[in-house]
């Protein structure tokens, strides 16, 4: 189900996992690799492109970053630095960003995968190791014993 | 329909991505952080894939150095060796996280297992990126690079002329393009190393006089043509900074110097009434006089905070020590201090500054970072604190933090002393189950070794980060004594 806009550009369509559609233009879509190789592969002729890995919302956020990153080939490069910190910003949480972390994998788009790994990796920065634990529910499979070794190598000579 | 979010844990992440995420976390300061997080993150960071993520971790890295084999006398010697851990034992050692009985099965085994009783005394000279720059004691003309990462040797073929000065460049291997993505630069590990050809200074057998310099460049296998310097300049106890692929040191030209003596030793060459320059070569256009360029010194850096007119009143006596170079991550950094005595009344000041917006290393302002009185200096150590306070005359500079960027190293009567230029803290550095480190004072300056052996102390310290993330050795800190 291809369209063609007035513009001639030509739109194809996204489905989410949970049966939400979204119309873009290809140019907007083909920012991630694996879409790209889809509409190369001839897959999109049937219809709309299918993305079982990825929810409505989460793409809907997806699409919003191509289409910056894509209509903005000419404008200064830090007012779209400006923009992906607001947008990861409006992400709101890290459980969220996961989410869009694992999306940017699955499509391959390089920029935003970039972006929100870094916004993570920023959230981890300075945690103790409990508040890591406790922001993404993980379980602490350390004995104490163990614990100890680990802060041990990892011991300082000086500070 | 609305489906609930099903969100991701992250751990439910491939281990690819969670790598994606862990290796942008600021390195050495998170590295036991996120170790302790869960099994799964410690396993992730200690190993060796993620290991190869980072641009200092060179482990493993497929193609050994192939330096050319010089044929001359020195040819025995021009030989790579690879082993798991040799290192210098002796005259070098290594400070890294855990106790010193671990550090000494994994980062001591003599030299001489690999050079034989003929190698003398090794010692290190310069360092640059992983590599070190060692020359031998008892041959002049014997000089070596060391890789203490992959525990190659090249020898290099003798050097054109005596060398009083010897420095060491190689580039990193990993460098970040414009996207901030690190790239492979100089997996090969080429390097030069710089020679200064000199002779002795006419008023003080504690420094010399450079005449030339030559290179030798490890792609070429040879040493350049020596190339004469414009003036010949005084240099003593010079810190040569290798930035950029280029050299930096600082040069004197006519007033004089004054030789400190503490209990009848010669410890310092201080200078006055100096012009002073920073004199940069670039090997690149090697060959031409081109190649060398002088740069005035910092502004005010010469004479700095000298109380009075000091020629005339004979109470107060100043003096600057030799400028201290170092590179900060990208960033050349000049430190040095400035003593004053007024009525037997000592004190010192520490001056950093960096080199900013220089691009071809012939631009660029200097612009001052700290000043720190040794009155502002404070210390848990009441020692340390004594000696800060009465400004003693015998401390001087080591070297940069090459991660940390308000650390300088400091000798105090031979421990080395940490000073927070933020916080003006002084520390003396220790070991657990060790104690203090405590480096010998009052043997030979390292360049001055052969020949003349002046009774100056001499402390080389050779800091290189290690490893940094997934290490269990945050850092190293390579220290020469004689």
């Amino acid at each position: 189900m291809s369209i063609t806009t007035e513009n001639n550009e030509k739109m194809i369509t996204l489905m989410s996992s949970d049966g939400e559609e979204f119309v873009v233009e290809e140019a907007v879509a083909a920012q991630s690799q694996t879409i790209k190789h889809l509409i190369e592969d001839g897959c999109s002729t049937e219809g709309s492109i299918p993305l079982p890995n990825v929810t409505g919302r989460v793409l809907s956020e997806v699409i919003q970053y191509c289409k910056k990153h894509s209509s903005s080939d000419d404008k200064e490069e830090k007012e779209l630095e400006a923009w992906d910190a607001e947008f990861v910003k409006a992400a709101d949480d890290h459980v969220a960003l996961t989410d869009l972390m694992m999306a940017a994998n699955f499509l391959d788009i390089k920029g935003l995968l970039d972006l929100v790994a870094q916004t993570l990796a920023n959230m981890i920065t300075g945690k103790s190791p409990e508040e890591v634990r406790r922001m993404w529910n993980i379980k602490n499979d350390f004995t104490p014993e163990e614990a100890e070794k680990v802060r041990k190598e990892n011991q300082w000579a000086f500070e | 329909m609305i489906c609930p979010t099903e969100s991701i844990n992250i751990n439910d992440l491939p281990d690819n991505i969670l790598t994606e995420i862990l290796s942008r976390v600021p390195t050495h300061k998170c590295a036991p952080t996120c170790k302790l997080v869960c099994k799964q993150w410690y396993s992730l960071l200690s190993s060796s894939d993620f290991a190869a993520r980072f641009p200092r971790i060179v482990l493993g890295i497929d193609g050994l150095v192939t330096h050319p084999v010089v044929k001359d006398e020195h040819q025995k010697y021009s030989f790579v060796v690879q082993s798991s851990h040799i290192y210098l034992t002796g005259r070098c050692i290594s400070f890294t996280g855990g106790s010193h009985q671990e550090l000494e099965s994994a980062w001591s085994r003599s030299i001489s297992t690999y050079f034989g009783e003929e190698s003398g005394e090794i010692h290190i000279v310069a360092s640059d990126n992983d590599l070190l720059l060692c020359g031998s004691k008892s041959d002049p003309r014997a000089w070596y690079v060391f890789n203490p990462f992959t525990d190659e040797w090249v020898a290099l073929p003798p050097p054109p002329q005596f060398g009083r000065a010897m420095a060491i460049a190689c580039e990193p291997l990993y460098r970040k393009d414009t996207h901030g993505r690190y790239c492979p630069h100089n997996l090969a590990r080429r390097f030069k190393v710089l020679c200064i050809i000199g002779a002795d200074d006419r008023w003080s057998r504690h420094s010399f006089r450079g005449g030339a310099v030559a290179y030798y460049c490890s792609e070429s296998g040879v040493w350049s043509e020596p190339i004469n310097l414009k003036h010949e300049f005084a240099l003593a106890f010079t810190k040569i900074a290798a930035y950029n692929g280029k050299f930096y040191w600082a040069s004197y030209l006519g007033g004089g110097g004054i030789v400190h003596y503490y209990d009848q030793q010669a410890f310092a060459v201080s200078y006055y009434d100096q012009q002073e320059f920073l004199v940069v070569y670039n090997p690149v256009g090697a060959g031409s006089e081109t190649s060398l360029c002088y740069l005035p010194m910092v502004e005010g850096c010469c004479q700095l905070d000298l109380p009075g007119d000091r020629w005339h009143d004979p109470a107060v006596e100043g003096y600057y020590t030799p400028a201290c170079l170092g590179v900060f991550q990208g960033v050349l950094r000049l430190m040095r201090l400035s003593q004053s005595i007024r009525n037997h009344v000592y004190s010192f000041s520490l001056y950093v500054w960096e080199l900013q917006g220089c691009v071809n290393g012939e631009e660029g302002i200097w612009s001052l970072k700290y000043r720190i009185r040794s009155n502002e200096m404070s210390s848990e150590n009441s020692w340390v604190q004594e000696v800060a306070r009465e400004g003693h005359p015998l401390v001087k500079l080591l070297q940069f933090d090459p991660l940390n960027e308000d650390i300088v190293y400091l000798d105090f009567f031979g421990y080395i002393v940490s000073c927070n230029l933020r916080t003006r803290n002084l520390g003396a550095l220790s070991i657990p189950d060790v104690g203090f480190i405590r480096i010998h004072v009052g043997a030979g300056f390292i360049h001055f070794d052969v020949g003349v052996v002046p009774d100056c102390s001499a402390t080389e310290l050779h800091p290189q980060p290690l490893l940094l993330f997934p290490s269990n050795n945050s850092k190293i800190i390579l220290l020469m004594y004689l």
